[in-house]
């Protein structure tokens, strides 16, 4: 196991209280990258007619602040701290998805590429600081019906 | 005349699946083993799929191992059961965006996918919910939608606008939203190619796991009991149960032409065998001259 890892599952205090504030950040990025992937999607298929309200762009906007604003501020005890690093490194790119986005329009096809790269790379940052047994699951099935066990 | 063969091909189970999750109202009525399975359909020179299961590489296996999935076998060994390979596919009718029916679109590299439009915009929308209302993205991977964009990237993914007829001949693809989540999609297989079809067959995603869910207490003719709805819908119920008297009304009332791929009893009802990795293969009909690869 990653020490890393090996800490997230740690009684400490101060282990605990890290958990907590990084599983709001790994969420709220996670559904970040869903919501950003999810109007590359819509842009790249639908007609001009029907293209995404740039208000879903505005409320990720939004969403992206606030989390961008608690990642900075993320510290991560002893081992933790490349943990923490990951998440902002994560917000980093989710970032400049959003930037790219918002710039230049979504149907520019330079754009959707750049942004849909940072989004794989914020992705895969979100996948290395994934733990479900610390609460940071890339797919939320806590409460599904399908639970095995 | 019959255009197309149907296959439904098992490529992973659960043993021990919560039976309230196929049922609703099943409540401590203990479990059952679910086959996980994508469905493929061959005929007039294509290779269509409902679904494409989940990738087993990577995290697709966490999520599996949590939820005690066993016997994961790629599409490359499972569609050789019936003499194909994923480069075979052309089409694919994605039924709804959780990570075991949208979760492996990598291994189809020929594939154009079919996903309601609703169900990308809707899952966008709910991805902007606060925490509290989180439960509804119970399902969804974030990735599945990432990889959709290179699909959509390579014009490979269509997102279709409610129901659509013919999207290959005589297959339709019929939205169900708000139901089992918001934008769902069931699929129609006219075999016959008619309007009217009197041999249609319904490829029903997750808007139905078990035969009960039809009201078919098993002769697999019209339904002799009241529709149950399955466990989990992120629309309503009711919008599933109308769903139901919907695609039964399509064949006629003939229950057992509407296909449940979580359903154990398949093997029961359809010519089927075992692999030799154990899992099962379902023919649930073969095209004029089509071989059967069960027999």
């Amino acid at each position: 196991m990653a020490p890393d890892h090996a800490a997230l599952l740690e009684e400490s205090d101060a282990a605990v209280a890290y958990v907590i504030e990084a599983e709001k950040i790994f969420n709220a990025l996670r559904r970040l990258i869903g919501q950003l992937s999810g109007l590359l999607i819509l842009a790249e298929t639908r007609t001009l007619r029907n293209a995404p309200d740039l208000a879903d762009l505005a409320a990720a906007r939004r969403q992206w602040a606030e989390t961008a604003d608690a990642a900075a501020r993320l510290e991560g005890p002893g081992s933790l701290a490349d943990h923490a690093g990951r998440l902002q490194h994560a917000a980093r790119h989710v970032g400049a998805a959003l930037e790219t986005m918002s710039g230049r329009g979504l149907d520019a096809g330079e754009a959707a590429d750049l942004a849909a790269r940072h989004l794989r790379h914020g992705y895969r940052l979100l996948q290395s600081a994934a733990d479900p047994r610390a609460g940071l699951a890339m797919i939320d099935m806590s409460e599904a019906c399908c639970r095995g066990h | 005349m019959a255009q197309y063969s149907i296959w439904v091909l098992e490529y992973a189970y659960a043993r021990k699946f919560h039976k309230s999750g196929v049922l609703y109202g099943a409540h401590n009525e203990g479990h059952v083993r679910l086959p996980y399975c994508y469905t493929v359909i061959q005929g007039n020179g294509h290779v269509a799929m409902v679904d494409v299961g989940y990738n087993n590489k990577e995290y697709g296996k966490e999520i599996a191992d949590s939820l005690a999935l066993e016997n994961w076998r790629s599409p490359r060994e499972v569609l050789a059961e019936v003499g194909l390979t994923p480069e075979d596919v052309d089409s694919v009718f994605i039924s709804h965006a959780h990570f075991d029916h949208f979760g492996n679109v990598g291994d189809f590299p020929k594939a154009t996918f079919y996903i309601q439009e609703r169900e990308i915009a809707k899952w966008v929308w709910a991805m902007s919910l606060p925490d509290r209302l989180q439960w509804v993205l119970t399902g969804i991977d974030t990735g599945d939608i990432l990889r959709g964009v290179e699909l959509a990237r390579q014009k490979r993914l269509v997102c279709v606008d409610g129901n659509r007829q013919d999207v290959l001949p005589g297959i339709d693809l019929h939205a169900a939203l708000d139901t089992h989540t918001y934008g769902s999609m069931w699929v129609a297989v006219r075999n016959d190619g008619r309007e009217e079809s009197q041999d249609c067959w319904v490829l029903a995603g997750d808007l139905v796991y078990k035969f009960e869910n039809l009201g078919d207490s098993g002769s697999g003719g019209a339904p002799d009991r009241m529709y149950i709805p399955i466990g989990l819908a992120v629309g309503s119920q009711t919008n599933l149960l109308f769903t139901t008297e919907e695609m039964v009304r399509l064949v006629g009332n003939e229950t057992r032409r509407v296909i449940p791929i979580h359903e154990e009893r398949l093997k029961d009802r359809f010519p089927s065998r075992i692999s030799k990795e154990g899992l099962r293969i379902s023919e649930i009909c073969l095209a004029d001259g089509a071989k059967s690869r069960v027999g």
